[in-house]
This record gives structure tokens, sequence and C-alpha cells, in this order.
């Protein structure tokens, strides 16, 4: 029966499930393409070399700028497929039905509506957490290509272009949408509002964990691309890090132009340690469940108590 | 005489305006019923009240003995339910929609509505977007009647139909009900096939009930008098309400007396009603004028 009610869901839904499944596996394909040949061709050592290039470089300068191009973009597309999954698949799901009636149609077949809730949001999270990782995968893929000395369990490096955070973001989107469809049961402006609505909930879960961040910064030990740089300091002659308005207050000379200048202080850079990447992204991920579920909750609760339409 | 379906001093208000007041009605066991009134008069409102898709703003509701306000899963449990538009899936199949039903309620006769539907012969694996607009509500109807519940809301399924599909629609119906004892509850406009099908008629108007009879009751005790003067001349008491026939000619209901209907009526008090004009008459009498806050009859 959970699996009739699986197909039936995807059935139902199954053009903005082929819309999001085409999108992730052409990513898949381009990112795997530009990946396999950027690694196999040997632009990359190329492009390190500081000595006149070979023959060899130069004939695949004009294609590596190319793959190169299209690499970055990918890059760039990964936290956008969060949303466009989320709120593609979550958007109308509840609303449309609502919308259309068809609604109705279940209710009065199902006296339980929280049955049919499940059986049409569990299917569709598991599927915009199963794309949304793939695409996650491509994006860890992509770090590496740009940032080949990370060692990327342990570094910043791409953070929040990679990893598990996709797939919770996807689904923190696809939970907000999945709520305010319920709410509103119009489709577009559900997935107008569920878009706006999702902007706001990241951006207050990113400022919260910057915050966090920032009260756990520690002075970061130097060139470390691994590391997440938060801050900068300057380090007094007695070990205390100051910033540069308490060291203008503590030694005016160094705003005289003919003085020492703050280059005097050693400058240290304050920030993340690469080796807590997997606990802060793990904590982002983990608020951002817990805030999913909470707008799940909504979105039964409403199911539950609301008209048919 | 069981009753169930029930609704006790029911009343529904949507912001400050009120559908239905003071509604107090029984639909009994094993009859089919139907429920016929004015635009707005509550029709939907009530049998929404019913499966539990609208809460009462005052008063009861009994659906099968289960108080849809408190437990509207038992109540959607008693009842198969037919909305005016069947609002099916339009890219499953019916096939699909059977099967969806079965995901949906435990004990839903996937093989009864098959039955229904291939009986209609309607594709099992066509699209619900493909079929007209009857073989949707055919489609809608044998869902419900999947379901085996014991009671069925049908509200205004025949609006969109064409007379060919009302008939069939109403054969189904009254096949199904009859063969298995059902009890049936049909809100429709159309008058022709209410007589058909039904055995009782509710009147809904006025924000309540104007009428609720038996069909062969509502025929005896009702008899139209011609001519615009006649209406003047009617005791107020006998007068349920005039209004024009379809010439232009002042129509009035009046009221039979009990004793009058069993022996032969003087020539005074007309000819037969018919069943429409019985239901044109109660609702001319219960033409509602909607005013913030309240309902009252026109002057």
């Amino acid at each position: 029966m959970i699996l009739t009610a699986t197909r039936l869901t995807y059935r139902i839904n199954r053009f903005e499930i082929r819309a999001i499944v085409g999108a992730t596996v052409l990513s898949a394909v381009v990112s795997a393409i530009v990946l396999t040949w950027l690694q196999r061709s040997g632009y990359v050592d190329c492009i390190n070399v500081f000595d006149t290039p070979s023959i060899a470089c130069l004939q695949m300068m004009s294609v590596g700028a190319w793959m190169t191009k299209i690499a970055s973009v990918s890059l760039r597309l990964v936290p956008v497929f969060s949303y466009m999954a989320g709120i593609l698949l979550g958007g109308p799901l509840i609303a449309r039905e609502l919308d259309r009636g068809t609604a109705r149609l279940a209710w009065s077949l199902g006296p339980s509506r929280i049955r049919w809730f499940a059986q049409r949001v569990v299917p569709i999270l598991i599927l915009v957490a199963g794309l949304s990782f793939a695409i996650g995968v491509v994006g860890e893929r992509l770090v590496a290509i740009f940032a080949p000395d990370a060692d990327l369990p342990n570094s910043f490096a791409g953070y929040g272009t990679r990893g598990v955070l996709i797939p919770t973001t996807a689904l923190l989107v696809a939970s907000i949408a999945i709520a305010v469809g319920a709410l509103v049961g119009r489709t577009m402006p559900t997935l107008l509002l569920a878009l706006m609505l999702s902007g706001a909930s990241f951006a207050a879960i990113h400022v919260v964990n910057e915050k966090m961040m920032a009260a756990e910064a520690v002075p970061l030990a130097e060139n470390s691309s691994n590391d997440l740089q938060l801050d900068s300091r300057f380090r007094l002659p007695d070990g205390r890090l100051v910033t540069y308005e308490a060291l203008s207050v503590i030694d005016p000379s160094i705003n005289d132009v003919n003085g020492l200048g703050p280059t005097t202080y050693p400058y240290v850079a304050i920030g993340i340690p690469g080796t807590r990447y997997r606990e802060v992204e793990g904590r982002e991920a983990l608020v951002q469940l817990v805030v999913a579920a909470a707008f799940l909750g909504l979105g039964a609760f409403v199911v539950g108590r609301r008209r048919p339409g | 005489m069981t009753a169930v379906l029930e609704a006790h001093g029911f009343g529904k208000r949507y912001r400050r305006r009120w559908a239905l007041r003071g509604v107090d009605l029984i639909v009994p066991e094993g009859s089919i019923t139907a429920l016929v009134g004015p635009n707005g008069s509550g029709k939907s409102t009530l049998i929404r009240s019913w499966i539990g898709f609208e809460r009462p703003t005052e008063g009861s509701l009994s659906t099968g003995g289960v108080d849809p306000r408190r437990d509207r899963g038992g109540a959607v449990r008693k009842v198969g339910y037919v909305p005016q538009t069947p609002s099916l899936y339009g890219n499953l199949t019916i096939a699909e929609h059977i099967r969806l039903a079965t995901t949906l309620r435990d004990g839903f006769d996937a093989g009864l509505a098959a039955g229904y539907v291939d009986r209609l012969a309607i594709p099992l694996s066509a699209s619900a977007g493909e079929l007209s607009g009857g073989e949707q509500a055919q489609v809608g109807l044998a869902l419900a009647l999947g379901t085996r519940a014991r009671i069925l809301l049908l509200d205004e399924p025949l609006a969109s139909l064409d007379p060919l599909a009302r008939r069939e629609f109403l054969h189904v119906l009254v096949d199904a009900v009859r063969s298995a004892g059902h009890t049936a509850l049909l809100s429709s406009h159309v008058i022709t096939d209410i007589e058909q099908a039904c055995d009782r008629l509710i009147v809904l108007g006025k924000g309540h009930t104007l009428l609720d009879v038996s069909i062969a009751e509502a025929l005896a005790h009702h008899r139209v008098i011609e001519g615009a003067t006649a209406a003047t001349a009617i005791p107020p008491e006998r007068l349920v309400g005039s209004f024009p026939s379809p010439a232009g000619d002042q129509l009035a209901l009046v009221r039979v007396p009990v004793a009058k209907a069993i022996g032969d009526r003087p020539r005074e008090d007309g000819r037969a009603a018919t069943l429409e004009e019985v239901v044109i008459g109660h609702m001319a009498a219960g033409r509602v004028r909607r005013t913030t806050g309240r309902i009252e009859a026109a002057a």
C-alpha cells in the first residue's frame, strides 16, 4: 500500500518531478564531463605552471577556459538547486490539490487527513533529499577542483555549496513550501510566498549560525586554506588580540602616516579551524532540519483543520 | 423510523452572514431524499457539514450516530460523498483513482467500484482528464459506492450533466441504494429527476427547512390555482406561495387539508400540483433577502 501511494504521488506530481530529476541528471552529467576532462587532460597542471607553457597546454587553453567557466557556473548553481527543488516539488504538492479540488475527493474518501498528508509529503521529501544529496556530491567534486589543496572533510572551502547542507536546505525549503501551500491553497501565490519565506528563513538561520561561529572564533594558523576566516585582530606585545579601532586607541601612532603603522603589530586571522568543519556543518544542518520539521508540523495541522476549498 | 442524518438547531455563519440557522431535520434510514432550495440556501453547506468539511456555528449534527464536529474521521467513515464537480486527478487513470481510494480508506471495495465503472463502459485505463463531465460524475459516484458506506451524500452531482447522463447517473444511484439498503441525500435543482429517483423531499430556504415530507405527501397535500387574481382569494393559512407560470400567468400553490387530500377535492382547489410547482411554491414563499447578520423573508 505504501508503494502504491508513493507511486501515485509521483504520478500526480510527475511534471515537477521530471523537471527536477532532469535538471539533476543534466547537472550531474555536465559536471562529470567537465570534471573528467579537467582531471584527465592535464589542464589543471598547465595553468599552475609558471614557465612558458608547452604546445599541448596552449592547445587546450581555449577548451580549458570554457570547461572552467562551466564548472564555476555549475558550482554557483548548486545552492540555487536546493531552492528550485524545494519550491517546485514542495509548493504545488498540497496547494494544487486544494486549488483543483482533488483534496476534497481525497478527504471524502479517507477518514485520516494525516495519512493523506504523509502519503503526499514523505515520498516527495525523500525525492528532494535524494536529488539534492546527489547535487551536494557534485558540489563536493567541483570544490575539489577549485581548491585542490583543501582537505575537504576538514575544510571550509566551498562551505554551503557542497555536502549535507545542500539536501537539508532543500528539505527546509520544501517544508516551508508545503506549509505555505496548505495555508494558502493556491499554487502560484504559494510559489512566490514560499520563495520569499524560504529566503528569509535561510538568511535568519545563516545569521544565527554566523553569530554563533563569531562567538566561537579562535586565532587561526597562518596560510591554512581549510579554515573559515571570520575577522582579523592585531596581537599586542602582551599577547592580547585587539581590533584595529582598539589598537588605534592604545597606540595612536599607528594612524600617523609617518609612524610605524599597524604592521608593527602582527596581524592575526580569527575564525573556525577547518577541523571543526563537520561539526559546524552538522549543527547548521540540524537547525535546518528542526525548522523544516516545525513547518511540516504546521502544514499537517493546517491540513487537519482547514476546509477542502 | 431510524434517522441516519440529523440536524438540530443547526446554524452556519460565514463571517457576519448566516448561511443557515435553526435547521431541524432528519433523513430516515433507507430513503433517497432530495434536498432542494434556491441558490445560496445552504444545501451544500449542510451536506459539507455532515461530512465534517464545515464546522457548525451553532446547533448539532449527527452522521450515522457520529458528531462530525467531534469526530470528523468517524463521520467520513460513515459516508460516501459525491461533490458537484468530481475533481478527479486529471493525469491519473480511473484504475489509479480506484487504487488511490484503497490507499486512503481501509476496506475500500476496489472490485465494486471497478464494476460500476465497467458497467458504464468507461475504460479503466482512460485518463480522468479525457472523460466527459458525465463520465467523471459516474466515476465520482463509483468511488463513493466503493466505500461501501451506508450513507451517500450527493451535492448537486447532476448540475452539469446532460439529460442522458443524468438518467444513467440516477439509475446507478437508485439501483445501488435500493439493492444495498443504503440511504442517500441528493441535492439538486432538476426536479423531474428527483421525482423519479427520490422518495422524500426537503426544501431549504429562508435559512431553514421549509418542507420535509415524502414525495407522495408533497404531491397529495398541494394544489395549484391558476389566474392572477386567484391568489388574493385564498385564505392566508392555505397559501404557500405564488409564482409565475412559464407562460407568465400567476399561479398559487395552496395546501390541501389532510382530510381533503384523501377524498374528492372541491373544484375551487384548482388542479393537482406537480412536484416542480410544490418546490417552486415553497421556494417563492421562502425567498430570502439577506441582510448583515440575519435572514428575513422577502416582502
